[in-house]
């Protein structure tokens, strides 16, 4: 990953019109920002606008990003925040509830006959239990364990872009994880087996 | 710290968000305390399940949205024209009928503002016209003419301000009687005296007129003395 130097060079290039600095830039972060707007909203189409426009800041208010601020990630989703949060005002209803079980949306392996068939369908049905159990969290839960589990961004960066205090992170990650580990349990104790095994 | 405080800060030492001494002293109890490890264990295994699950990828047209934005942003601006230059240039285009109608229209406003205009070039000379003959003569008096210039002609159906203090036209209502004999009047009260021509109405006030019994009064354009 690029530091925040290198994303500031790359920002000045991409602003002066070097489009081959822009689309690194793109490339970087673009999985990252829409992976958090699909978990957060259920919807691919919605999820690709709400990138699309925090991208679109990007372009048109390079200004707007600050360094000392975060990183150019942090810049990416506290916009894609603001977006899914005036979807989910306008909607007046979380979309995930439209779209809960969409399987088409995730990854696909590049090279499909290499992959095991039954592993894609364990995939999809993972991809399908964990997205339901997500929806079922609070938005401001959902946010915060979708930016650390899957976003991996430290709890400054969340706070940052959530506009909370640290501890506020802190407290909602612990309600959030508490309540995906009951609903996602069968998973877990068949994955707590391998700590088990491993200390024995 | 007991359990339920240790349990509370498990999620923190695997986001490795503690002070490094708290940590080591929180899984030093861990590895004493079957419970804590339990709960240890549940929160590295809800990670790995989270994790394993499939990441979401979007449209190819996503990129290419983006990517359009961004040229477009960067595309070199046309020198900003003024409109007028744009329609000299041809570079706003109307249709005929629409032409048309706007020549129209801008003809149309032209003569209006030039009627106007010879409006309120001229003062207004309201004039008085001839009271019923009076029972018992034989002919009616003369019309009585008073001239009032009106200081200001509004548009037509507006009311103007009535009489000009700046005239010098003496404000004075000549009356004959049955008897011929003359007199005058000041003029006292405010009157709305009104005139239709064929393409405008004016209204004009008059201040401290006096009106006559049985006389009607017309407005008409002139020259004021």
């Amino acid at each position: 990953m690029t530091n925040r130097d290198d994303e500031s060079k790359l920002i000045r290039a991409a602003t002066l019109g070097d489009a081959s600095a822009f689309s690194e830039l793109y490339g970087l972060h673009r999985d990252r920002v829409y992976g958090f707007a699909y978990r957060m909203l259920g919807a691919q189409a919605v999820a690709e606008d709400v990138t699309h426009e925090a991208f679109l800041v990007l372009i048109e208010h390079p200004e707007r990003y600050s360094p000392e601020r975060g990183s150019v990630l942090t810049f990416l989703c506290a916009v894609a925040r603001n977006r899914i949060m005036n979807h989910f005002r306008r909607s007046g209803q979380e979309l995930m509830d439209q779209n809960s079980n969409e399987t088409g949306d995730f990854a696909e392996q590049e090279d499909e006959a290499e992959r095991d068939p039954l592993r894609n369908l364990l995939d999809q049905e993972l991809a399908a239990r964990v997205n339901a159990a997500l929806k079922m969290l609070p938005p401001t839960q959902r946010e915060v364990i979708v930016l650390r589990e899957f976003q991996e961004l430290s709890y400054g960066e969340i706070a940052n872009v959530i506009g909370a205090e640290v501890n506020v992170v802190k407290a909602r990650l612990h309600r959030a994880r508490q309540s995906l580990a009951q609903r996602l349990a069968p998973y877990i104790n068949a994955d707590r087996r391998q700590y088990e095994l491993r200390r024995n | 710290m007991n359990c339920a405080e240790i349990k509370e800060q498990l999620g923190a030492v695997l986001d490795a968000a503690l002070a490094p001494e708290l940590e080591k002293a929180i899984m030093l109890h861990v590895s004493t305390c079957s419970s804590c490890q339990d709960e240890w264990d549940r929160a590295q295994a809800l990670r790995s399940v989270l994790r394993a699950s499939p990441q979401p990828v979007p449209s190819a047209s996503l990129d290419a949205r983006v990517m359009e934005v961004y040229y477009q942003s960067r595309a070199p601006r046309r020198e900003a024209r003024g409109w007028w230059q744009r329609l000299a240039f041809g570079s706003i285009s109307i249709p005929k009928p629409a032409f048309a109608l706007i020549l129209i229209a801008v003809a149309s406003a032209l003569a209006v503002a030039i009627q106007i205009g010879r409006v309120m070039a001229t003062p207004i000379i309201v004039t008085m016209s001839a009271p019923s003959p009076i029972e018992g003569t034989t002919a009616a008096p003369p019309p009585q003419i008073v001239y009032v210039p009106v200081e200001q002609v509004r548009k037509a159906r507006d009311v103007s301000t009535g009489l000009s203090k700046r005239t010098s036209v003496a404000r004075m209502l000549r009356s004959v009687n049955a008897a011929g004999q003359t007199s005058t009047r000041p003029l006292k009260n405010s009157m709305v005296i009104s005139s239709i021509g064929t393409s405008y109405a004016t209204e004009a006030t008059l201040k401290d007129f006096e009106p006559i019994t049985n006389a009607t009064v017309r407005v008409i354009k002139g020259k004021g003395e």
